[in-house]
């Protein structure tokens, strides 16, 4: 049954120009931690949750959901403007958005990549709103097994998809599951890998983990390259006419259903589905060839792709608790700390938040358009801030949010620690997202786990004896075990040919 | 052989055993819990030395099980290639920094400066510190003229302790040592 009061104080709580404000602070910061090379959604998050600590709940929700989308566009602006994407998401727009630039089409561009990102964003909120409630209202059947079996088929996914090595996934994801299990048993209260420190009794906070990990491994990353700074584009302020919008509108609803789907897949992020989308609208085009040369298709395709994986990625997080992406594990934390818990259970215990979310999206989907298209030309200015002030700054925000948190130098000290490791996870190929979800889902997965088998005296088939849990188990087995018996049947063809 | 393959999966596997190690040292004694608190971080333990010996195994066959790779070839396209990438001759050009390779300088002079940072922050206190550590930093990172450098680091240090020390309420660490 549709809850009218809740939709309505929803909707009336987002009108607050308190609210607006800070939506729209979120998606103007997402822009420009997108433009600024190497701050993705997942680092850009986590350094503004200490500014939110002092928020209402839903401001600061929807400031964090604007930043992501606003990031998904602002990557997608470097790569045309400089030929280097900001962010990761953006990495697909390269391949037209550049040509166009040096065609002198820029300003067009940048257009193409706001109306495709904001109607992207938009559409996919909708399906969002359609597609989570169902799914949560399914989930509500679910008890320790099948929690426990979501919670596993979400680390699966996310530690054998789009991994160069599975193996390394994997060993991610149980690092960060050996990471949840210092500080105290849950079931007995005692402590356990604790070492004596005070500081551990409470376990190792998920956000110092997240900030070591994202941020300062990334400054890390970026303090190794030379002080080289970017070629900035010039570029006309010529914005795309209607007709040239209307032409690409097939292009942009076809690769925002594809943003979607993917984003909806744990593991499968924004790039992913930006290069799924530019590959399909070069596969549906009229004219492939042109693709690479500067196609507008080439341009939208990607970023309506990019910011629908938004509303994909919050279909789980919300209706099952289990974030897809680094994005999605810090905005899961962050929900977490402000008291609210992501899963079937919110859609009828804090249905005002949901519906919150769901209209602090749209509206944040509108404001990216105005935004996008009035502000990017000064907006891409911050990409002639020079390296060694910018990579030291957000060091120091990094530090600073650290002790914020918890007001302890032992995790200011705890940051550095995860910075290196994450330094050096990456130098490896070691990917960090599994770890940060594994920490996120690991409370989950550990307490399911145990009571599951006390419930079963013990009894392991209680997983495979249940229909759902058993079902899902499978998928997350499969996930795992596809590309080992992928690649060996491959190289055993390989020997016979 | 694949060297890293190797080297990080016996890195990995000792880490493995040392949780197992630890694990079993876990108390084990709830009435209603017959698996304890050593039960789960056990679980995990084997888990990662099981995938450390297939990574160890894999290296020295040099092959590498790549994920499922959602969208074909292109969804695996690194993190690292979509980032700038800079030109071969200017890292080439670079002069060495006390013997070492420039960029592995500034990975060292950063990760010092940082640790650096974290131990006098309670002595100095917050400005101070930020002052001392930023300037290095920036030194480090490549800014060498005198008036960018110290403007810089007043600034970063001002406009963080402005947002989070006077806008925010926090409490930053102040000077035990004066």
């Amino acid at each position: 049954m549709i809850d009218f009061v809740s939709i309505s104080e929803a909707l009336f709580g987002v009108l607050t120009p308190y609210t607006l404000f800070f939506i729209a602070l979120g998606v103007l910061i997402g822009i420009v931690a997108g433009i600024l090379p190497g701050i993705n959604g997942a680092i850009g998050i986590s350094l503004i949750i200490p500014f939110t600590f002092t928020m209402d709940v839903t401001p600061a929700i929807l400031m964090m959901l604007g930043l992501w989308g606003g990031q998904n566009f602002g990557g997608g602006v470097t790569s045309t403007l400089v030929h280097a994407p900001g962010a990761a998401s953006g990495a697909a727009t390269l391949f037209d958005g550049y040509p166009m630039a040096q065609k002198g089409q820029a300003g067009k561009a940048l257009g193409i990549i706001c109306v495709a990102s904001a109607i992207g964003w938009f559409l996919s909120t909708i399906m969002l709103a359609v597609t989570a409630i169902p799914l949560a209202a399914f989930a509500l059947k679910f008890s320790a097994p099948e929690y426990f079996a979501v919670g596993i088929f979400g680390l699966s996914m996310v530690a054998s998809m789009a991994t160069k090595n599975v193996f390394k996934g994997i060993i991610s994801t149980l690092v960060g599951l050996a990471i949840v299990t210092v500080g105290t048993d849950p079931f007995s209260g005692t402590p356990r890998f604790a070492f004596g420190r005070y500081e551990l009794i409470g376990g190792i906070n998920f956000l110092v983990v997240m900030i070591g990990v994202f941020a300062i491994a990334e400054v890390l990353v970026q303090a190794q390259k030379p002080n080289v700074q970017s070629k900035f584009q010039a570029f006309s302020r010529e914005l795309p006419s209607w007709s040239e919008i209307k032409a690409l509108m097939p292009v942009i609803l076809r690769s925002t259903g594809i943003g979607m789907l993917v984003g909806t897949a744990p593991g499968a992020g924004g790039s992913i589905a930006a290069f799924i989308a530019y590959n399909e609208a070069k596969r549906f085009s009229k004219t492939p060839e042109k693709f690479g040369t500067g196609h507008k298709e080439g341009v939208a395709a990607p970023e309506a792709a990019n910011n629908a994986t938004e509303g994909g990625a919050m279909v789980p997080l919300l209706a099952l608790g289990i974030p897809g992406s680094g994005a999605a594990a810090v905005i899961l934390a962050s929900m977490i700390m402000f008291g609210i818990k992501p899963g079937p259970q919110i859609f009828t215990e804090q249905p005002v938040m949901v519906y919150s979310i769901f209209f602090g999206l749209a509206i944040a989907s509108i404001m990216l358009l105005v935004m996008g298209l009035l502000l990017t030309p000064y907006l891409a200015l911050v990409m002639r801030i020079p390296k060694p002030f910018l990579i030291t700054g957000v060091a120091g925000i990094a530090f600073m949010a650290a002790m914020a948190i918890t007001g302890l130098m032992f995790d200011v000290r705890l940051v550095l620690f995860f910075g290196v490791l994450g330094y050096v996870m990456r130098r490896l190929d070691f990917p960090a997202a599994p770890l940060i979800l594994a920490m996120v889902l690991g409370f989950m997965i550990e307490t399911s786990l145990r009571r599951a088998l006390i419930l079963s005296n013990g009894e392991w088939s209680i997983f495979f004896t249940r229909p759902i849990s058993a079902i899902i188990l499978g998928a997350a087995i499969l996930s795992v075990l596809y590309p080992i018996v992928r690649d060996v049947r491959n190289s055993l063809r390989e020997k016979v040919a | 052989m694949n060297r890293a393959n190797v080297l990080s999966g016996i890195v990995c596997l000792a880490f493995g055993l040392l949780l197992a190690w630890l694990a079993s040292q876990v108390p084990n004694f709830t009435m209603t819990d017959q698996l304890g608190g050593r039960f789960f971080p056990m679980l995990v333990a084997i888990g990662i030395i099981i995938c450390s010996i297939a990574l160890i195994i894999t290296g020295l066959m040099n092959v590498e099980i790549a994920g499922g790779q959602v969208g074909g070839k292109h969804a695996d396209v690194p993190e690292e290639e979509a980032e700038e990438n800079t030109p071969e001759e200017i890292i080439a050009e670079e002069p060495p920094v006390l013997g070492m390779p420039a960029p592995r300088a500034r990975l060292f002079g950063f990760i010092a400066s940082m640790a650096v940072y974290t131990l006098i922050l309670n002595w100095v206190g917050y400005i101070v510190a930020s002052l001392i550590v930023f300037t290095a930093m920036i030194v480090i990172a490549g800014e060498r003229r005198p008036i960018p450098v110290a403007a810089g680091a007043i600034f970063i240090t001002a406009i963080l302790y402005a947002l989070f020390a006077v806008i925010f309420g926090m409490n930053v660490p102040e000077a035990s040592l004066f």
